[in-house]
């Protein structure tokens, strides 16, 4: 299994850790690694399209953390993104997976550095089946144009 | 939390359209029970709207959650499009009824 899909296995585990009685140790590492999970499968499907198969794991540490929200970000907005002519159900599905990384990022800062932030498991359930939904939705786009012209953009860093 | 720059947005309008949202979405989304909002930055000091809605507790049933709490994004994020009209990144935090009950967060209530 992909280092991507064991670390969302491992956040669904973590938010079921303590049913009972939650720590908020497990509840904070399940969102961070719900962040992660969703990173790694991005920055591993990016990468993939790189011939020298050697190489890839190299390639994949150039990926940065806000590069890749500001290009998630990007894609909020239908005036500079209005993807004419695509299949709408495609758009949807990839601003979907990007807003859910924005979500994602935001929410692993929270959790790993806020200590004043109390989580329940519905809040971090909540981020990590977010994330599965993510895993779904870019397996049924990955191929799309749009959806490669994505993973191009996590990347580059755009100049103004 | 820190507050967004007075001026940025214009906050009374923001606040029309935010509450004008959350009664659609009180009509369209009956698993709401609560919608709560702030203005702030986030990690990366861009501005944002934190939405903070308190779900039944059926709906935050596992195999419910993902679709009940991206309908309810998606609602939100459509009728009031944050980063189109305002620049504001929108973020969701979702707690069940009983949750918040047993907590009593301020910020929730």
């Amino acid at each position: 299994m992909a280092y991507h899909d064991d670390l969302l296995r491992q956040a669904l585990q973590l938010v079921h850790k303590e049913p009972r009685n939650p720590k908020q140790a497990s509840l904070r590492r399940a969102v961070s690694t719900a962040y992660y999970a969703l990173f790694h499968l991005l920055i591993s499907e990016a990468v993939a399209n790189w011939s020298r198969t050697n190489l890839r794991a190299a390639l994949g540490r150039a990926f940065d953390h806000n590069i890749m929200k500001a290009a998630s970000n990007r894609l909020k907005d239908g005036r500079q993104f209005p993807f004419k002519g695509e299949d709408p159900k495609v758009v949807e599905a990839l601003k979907a997976v990007a807003e859910t990384f924005t979500q994602l990022q935001e929410k692993r800062h929270i959790a790993d550095y806020d200590n004043t932030t109390s989580w329940t498991t519905t809040e971090a359930l909540a981020q990590v089946k977010a994330a599965e939904q993510a895993f779904k939705r870019w397996k049924a786009i990955r191929n799309e144009h749009i959806a490669q012209a994505y993973l191009v953009s996590l990347i580059v860093k755009k100049r103004d | 939390m820190p507050i967004v720059p007075a001026g940025s947005v214009h906050q009374s309008q923001l606040a029309q359209e935010v509450d004008k949202a959350i009664r659609k979405l009180r009509k369209l989304a009956k698993e709401t029970v609560r919608v709560n909002y702030s203005l702030g930055t986030d990690s990366t000091d861009e501005p944002a709207i934190f939405f903070r809605i308190v779900l039944t507790d059926a709906a935050s049933r596992e195999d419910k959650l993902a679709e009940v709490t991206g309908r309810i994004a998606t609602i939100l994020f459509d009728e009031i499009r944050p980063y189109e009209n305002w620049r504001l990144l929108p973020y969701f935090s979702f707690r069940s009824k009983s949750e918040q009950e047993k907590r009593n967060d301020p910020e929730w209530t």
